[in-house]
């Protein structure tokens, strides 16, 4: 097994394994989207991946615009916005999942839509800045 | 039309050239500059030759009766209609032929306004008027912020009501569907768009293709009466919203022509 502590990785050790022991190395340590959901009370609107998919990042904004711009392959994406355009942005971004704001919840189509492109869509009561800051404290950051 | 020209339609319809500014505020707009009013928004139009123009204020068409009364006995062609702010923060255009059908929607739209009040002090005065430009009275409610409606249903419910929706100044950076969300949605049953009067046509279409798949038209969504725009011309048998749908399609003769920046 790997050593890792929960306040980071030794990087002398992570810079002597080869490519696909790094590739494990980041699956294991990398917080998963299962443990978000659990840990801020997510909705999982969408079937979840099967396998436990990691999250690399954050992003938050309301302007799709920006977020096809910001939000990175991996990223869980936060927004308030529920227009079946968040799916499409999600999905040619390659994103981990969107969490949907202020329980703003999408159309029965656009949930259909989501199913259909295998993007994961969360829906939480709570407001961005809330959601961010527990994103932070379990340590996702920002592109 | 010049004399004896024949057209080569399908159609007996005679038609027209309606110079065109289907975005323009009027004093109810808290933003728009207090010359904003009936006889002298006319006398910009009549200026620059526009003879077919569209009252759209934020979420509210009190004004619009006092425009077309005010256009009566002119050559000036006035629709009643309102820019309205969608659920994702886009604006757009609601048009219609009549104002029975505008008041309609007006209420259906403050039924889902938030009930906030103005602060005039921020955003500045929503003035109602007579066909005079005199003081009727002041709107109380903020009327700048979101109808808790999305762009889809708005799109269908006006059209239920034979009205025409043009997402406004597409081109905007802000409020705009393709800021706000992006890429124009396929859901977006919209045959015309509206850019700003300092839209280039290559570099936009570089950046977003798909407004080559649309009916382009300027508009100055005017706040004061410099910003009126005669760039955008229809040739309509009627200025009426099915003829304008036509248009947007070039069926039957009906077409429209805009003057683009720098060409």
């Amino acid at each position: 097994m790997f050593h890792h502590t929960t306040s980071g990785i030794d990087l002398a050790f992570f810079l002597e394994l080869g490519d696909q022991e790094r590739k494990e190395f980041v699956q294991l340590t990398m917080i998963s989207l299962k443990r978000i959901i659990d840990k801020l009370n997510l909705e999982a609107l969408t079937p979840l991946p099967a396998l436990n998919r990691p999250v690399r990042g954050g992003y938050a904004s309301d302007l799709l615009s920006c977020a096809m711009r910001g939000a990175k392959p991996d990223f869980l994406w936060v927004t308030l916005q529920s227009h079946v355009n968040v799916v499409a942005v999600a999905s040619l971004g390659n994103l981990a999942g969107v969490i949907i704001t202020e329980g703003s919840r999408p159309a029965p189509e656009t949930i259909a839509q989501a199913e259909k492109e295998k993007v994961v869509l969360l829906l939480t009561p709570q407001d961005t800045f809330s959601i961010v800051g527990q994103l932070t404290t379990l340590g996702i950051t920002g592109g | 039309m010049a004399n004896g020209q024949r057209d080569n339609e399908s159609t007996n319809d005679r038609l027209s050239l309606f110079k065109a500014d289907l975005h323009i505020h009027t004093v109810l707009s808290a933003c728009a500059e207090v010359e904003m009013i009936p006889p002298l928004i006319l006398q910009e139009a009549e200026k620059k030759g526009v003879n077919l123009i569209a009252i759209t204020d934020h979420n509210a068409c009190h004004n619009a009766p006092a425009v077309m009364e005010a256009a009566e006995g002119t050559n000036i062609h006035v629709m009643p209609g309102m820019e309205i702010q969608s659920r994702e923060e886009v604006h757009l255009l609601c048009l219609f032929d009549d104002l029975p059908s505008c008041l309609t929607w007006q209420e259906m739209v403050f039924q889902k306004l938030p009930p906030l009040i103005n602060k005039e002090s921020l955003f500045g005065p929503q003035y109602v008027v007579d066909a005079h430009g005199e003081w009727l009275w002041t709107e109380e409610r903020l009327l700048a912020t979101s109808v808790d409606m999305s762009l889809e249903e708005i799109v269908s419910q006006v059209a239920l009501l034979g009205g025409l929706v043009i997402p406004a100044h597409v081109n905007r950076s802000s409020y705009s569907v393709l800021a706000n969300l992006g890429f124009i949605p396929q859901s977006l049953a919209a045959q015309a768009m509206e850019v700003t009067p300092n839209f280039v046509k290559e570099e936009s279409f570089r950046q977003w293709p798909q407004l080559m798949n649309h009916c382009l038209i300027i508009n100055g969504d005017a706040h004061r009466l410099g910003e009126i725009q005669n760039r955008t011309m229809f040739k309509l048998a009627y200025p009426l919203i099915k003829e304008m749908l036509m248009a947007f399609q070039g069926q039957q003769g009906r077409q429209v022509m805009v003057v683009w920046p720098n060409n």
